[in-house]
C-alpha cells in the first residue's frame, strides 16, 4: 500500500535521485523501500538484500537501543534530525553517519511508518577530530612556550594571551579580553608598546623590539616580535606580539663587551709600555754613553780655563790690566758657566741611564724641602710659601733621590716664573698616601704637552735635555708613587708626587 | 824644600797633558801613564808621592791598578778619578787602598787642594813614623844603658 502511494506521488523522483540515503520502514523496523544512495551507503548491490529486512541489522548493536528510543520519541514527538549513529556495511564494516527520521503516516492520521534519512559523516567526522587536534596541539604550543604572547585588536585592545602572559599580569587568560596597555604596565611603557602597536598596524611590517617591561616591580629587557594581522581585504585588524626575557643576556653581553674592551685597553696599555721600556733602554744606553764619553773633554776644558785664567795672572801687569780691560775674565766665567751646564746635562743623562737602588731611610720631608730650597736660588720676584698638614708623618724615602725629585720640580717651577710670581709647597695626606705638591702661577704647559711632559728628551726649555721630569718620575717611582700634573697656560702648573703610606714610620 | 811627585794615569791624552800643566805650576814633579803597565813600570822605576788613577784604563780596571800599586808601594797616596760616581765603586776604591776619590769633570782648584790635603797627610803619616822610630831607638838605647848598668 505504502508502495503503491510513494510511487505514485512525484516524490518518487527525487527519491530516487537523492544522494542522501533515505530508507523507509514499517512501525516494527522492517525496511520497505529504499534508494539507490541506500544501496551505495551499505554496499549492497540491488534492493531486494536490503527490503524486509529490519533497519537495525545496519546499526552497530551499541547503538541499537538509542536508535529503538529516538524511533519511540520520533512517534510521539514528532521529527528527530541529526542523530548520529555507528552504521554497518553489508561486510559489518563500520562507519559514522547521522539519521534525521520522520513518521509516514496515513490519510486519517494513523502512523503507518519512518522515513530515514542517512548522511554519511565519516569524513565530516574525521575533519572535526582533526581540527580539534589541532586546535589543541596549539593551544598546547601557545601555553607552555616560555614566551608570552597576545593579540590585540586594531584599537590596541587585548583580545586574547597566553597564561604565560597572564601570570605576569596576575590575571586569568580569558580576564586580559578587552583590557588595554593601561591597564597592566606604567604609563610611559603603555604609550609606547601602543605607539608601536599603531606603528606596525600602519606599515603593515614585522617588527623586533628591544624594550623595557616591568615584572614584579623590577626593570628588565624584552625582545618582542610584533606582527600585524590582517584581514582577506588586506586591512589591519589586529597585532600578534611574542616576547620574551633578555635582561639577563643583555647583561652577559655587556659584561662581555666591557670585558673585551678592558682587554683590548689591557693589551694596548702593555704594548705601550713595552714600546715605551724599549725606548727607555734605547735612550739609556746612549745616555750612559754620551754622558760618559763627555766627562773627559769637558775636563779637558775645564782645565784649559783654569790654566788660561793662571796664564793671565801670571802676565805682566800691562798687559794683564789689558787682557782684564778686554774682558778675558767675562769670557772665562762664560765658558765656566756654559761648562757647569754641560756638567748638569752630563749628571741628568747618567741619572736617567743609572740604575735606581734607593736606600730607604726615615725622613722629615719638610726638612728635606727645607733643604732643597736653601740649594735653589730663589729669584727676588717669587714669593715661595710651605703648606704643611699637622699631622703629615715622616716618609721612608731615599734622601738623595728625593731631593732630587724636588730640585727638578722646584727647579722647574721658577723656570715657569720668568716675571716672578708665587711657588707653594703643600705637605698633605689621605688615609693611605702622602701627597707633596709643587705648585707656580707661571705661564702653564699647552695641554697637548702634558701627556708628553715625563716623557725623556721632552723638552719645550732651549736649553733643556728632557731629562729632568722623566728622571722626577723613575725617582718617584722607585719610591712605587706617582707623579701627575694640573695645568693652565697663563695660570700655571701644579706637579703632585703621591707616595704610599705604607712606608709610613710615625 | 824637596818637590813632590805625582803620576797621572788616564788614557786619555789631553787630560794628561793639561792636568800635568796644572800640576807643574804649583811645583809638582809630574809623570804620566796610558795604561796600568805603563803606570806601574814608571812606579817601580821613580817613587811618586801621589798617583792620581782613573777608573777605566784600556788594559785593566782603575781598582785592579790601585790594588796592584797599594800592594807595591802603600805609602804612596792614591787618587780614583771616575767619571761617574756610585757607590759601589767608591767603597770599592776605599777598600782596595784609595786615599780618595773624586768625579770627573773636577774643578782644578779642588783637585790641587785634595792633591795637597793628601800629601800633607802623607808627610804628617811620615814623619809620625820617623818620631816613632826615634822614640823606639831612644828606647833602646836606654834599655842597653841600664843594662850595662846593671853589670
Amino acid at each position: 500500500l505504502l508502495k503503491h502511494e510513494v510511487e505514485e506521488t512525484r516524490l518518487g523522483a527525487i527519491f530516487s535521485a537523492s544522494p542522501e540515503a533515505i530508507t523507509i520502514s514499517n512501525l516494527n523496523g522492517k525496511i520497505i523501500e529504499c534508494n539507490q544512495a541506500t544501496l551505495v551507503l551499505h554496499g549492497f548491490s540491488s534492493k531486494e538484500e536490503l527490503i524486509g529486512k529490519s533497519a537495525s541489522k545496519f546499526i552497530a548493536k551499541k547503538d541499537h537501543k538509542r536508535a529503538r528510543e529516538n524511533l519511540k520519541k520520533t512517534l510521539e514527538q514528532g521529527p528527530l534530525r541529526h542523530k548520529e549513529y555507528t552504521f554497518l556495511t553489508k561486510d559489518g564494516h563500520e562507519f559514522c553517519a547521522e539519521s534525521s527520521a520522520s513518521v509516514v503516516k496515513d490519510a486519517s492520521g494513523n502512523p503507518m511508518g519512518f522515513v530515514t534519512i542517512t548522511k554519511d559523516i565519516t569524513e565530516r567526522k574525521h575533519m572535526e577530530e582533526e581540527l580539534r587536534h589541532n586546535e589543541r596541539k596549539i593551544r598546547v604550543l601557545f601555553e607552555n612556550l616560555p614566551q608570552k604572547i597576545f593579540y590585540k585588536n586594531n584599537n590596541s585592545v587585548y583580545v586574547s594571551c597566553n597564561e604565560n602572559y597572564a601570570r605576569d599580569l596576575k590575571i586569568k587568560a580569558d580576564e586580559i579580553v578587552g583590557k588595554t596597555d593601561y591597564d597592566f604596565h606604567p604609563k610611559e611603557l603603555a604609550e609606547k608598546y601602543r605607539a608601536d602597536d599603531k606603528r606596525i598596524m600602519e606599515s603593515g611590517k614585522t617588527e623586533e623590539i628591544e624594550e623595557g617591561y616591568i615584572q614584579d616591580g623590577q626593570k628588565r629587557v624584552v625582545h618582542t616580535v610584533k606582527t600585524p594581522v590582517k584581514d582577506e581585504n588586506g586591512n589591519a585588524v589586529g597585532v600578534l606580539g611574542i616576547f620574551w626575557d633578555v635582561t639577563e643576556r643583555k647583561r652577559m653581553e655587556e659584561d662581555l663587551q666591557r670585558y673585551s674592551k678592558h682587554l683590548e685597553e689591557l693589551v694596548e696599555e702593555r704594548t705601550r709600555k713595552l714600546r715605551e721600556a724599549e725606548r727607555f733602554a734605547a735612550i739609556g744606553e746612549t745616555a750612559a754613553m754620551v754622558g760618559h764619553d763627555l766627562r773627559n773633554p769637558l775636563q779637558v776644558i775645564t782645565n784649559m780655563v783654569y790654566l788660561g785664567k793662571e796664564m793671565v795672572q801670571s802676565m805682566p801687569s800691562p798687559c794683564r790690566e789689558l787682557a782684564e780691560k778686554k774682558g778675558v775674565y767675562e769670557l772665562f766665567e762664560t765658558v765656566e758657566k756654559q761648562m757647569e751646564y754641560m756638567n748638569k746635562i752630563v749628571s741628568d743623562l747618567q741619572d736617567f741611564a743609572k740604575p735606581l737602588k734607593p736606600e730607604f731611610v726615615e725622613t722629615s720631608l719638610h726638612q728635606l724641602i727645607n733643604e732643597t730650597l736653601s740649594m735653589v736660588t730663589i729669584p727676588e720676584n717669587v714669593k715661595v710659601s710651605l703648606v704643611i698638614d699637622e699631622d703629615f708623618p715622616k716618609l721612608m724615602v731615599d734622601h738623595t733621590l728625593m731631593k732630587r725629585v724636588f730640585i727638578n720640580l722646584i727647579t722647574n717651577a721658577l723656570q715657569a716664573m720668568p716675571d716672578g710670581g708665587q711657588l707653594i709647597v703643600r705637605l698633605s695626606r689621605t688615609e693611605e698616601d702622602a701627597f707633596i705638591s709643587v705648585q707656580d702661577t707661571g705661564v702653564g704647559i699647552p695641554k697637548e704637552n702634558l701627556d708628553k711632559l715625563f716623557s725623556p728628551l721632552f723638552t719645550t726649555k732651549s736649553k733643556g735635555t728632557g731629562f729632568g721630569l722623566s728622571v722626577c718620575k723613575r725617582l718617584v717611582e722607585a719610591h712605587s708613587g706617582s707623579i701627575t700634573v694640573k695645568s693652565e697656560v697663563g695660570r700655571g702648573s701644579t706637579f703632585t708626587v703621591k707616595l704610599p703610606l705604607g712606608k709610613e714610620v710615625s | 824644600v824637596e818637590k813632590k811627585s805625582i803620576l797621572i794615569v788616564d788614557d786619555d791624552r789631553d787630560i794628561l797633558k793639561s792636568l800635568k800643566d796644572i800640576l807643574q805650576s804649583k811645583g809638582y814633579i809630574v809623570g804620566t801613564a796610558e795604561t796600568g803597565r805603563e803606570a806601574i813600570e814608571k812606579s817601580e822605576d821613580k817613587i811618586y808621592n801621589l798617583a792620581l788613577l782613573d777608573i777605566k784604563l784600556p788594559d785593566m780596571e782603575g781598582t785592579e791598578l790601585l790594588t796592584k800599586m797599594h800592594r807595591a808601594i802603600p805609602r804612596m797616596m792614591k787618587i780614583m778619578v771616575t767619571g761617574y760616581p756610585s757607590l759601589e765603586n767608591a767603597v770599592e776604591s776605599l777598600n782596595r787602598g784609595a786615599d780618595a776619590y773624586i768625579m770627573k769633570p773636577v774643578d782644578p782648584k779642588n783637585l790641587l787642594k785634595v792633591v795637597e790635603e793628601k800629601l800633607k797627610e802623607q808627610e804628617e803619616a811620615e814623619k809620625m813614623t820617623e818620631e816613632k822610630v826615634a822614640e823606639w831607638i831612644k828606647l833602646r838605647v836606654q834599655k842597653l844603658e841600664r843594662d850595662r848598668g846593671k853589670d
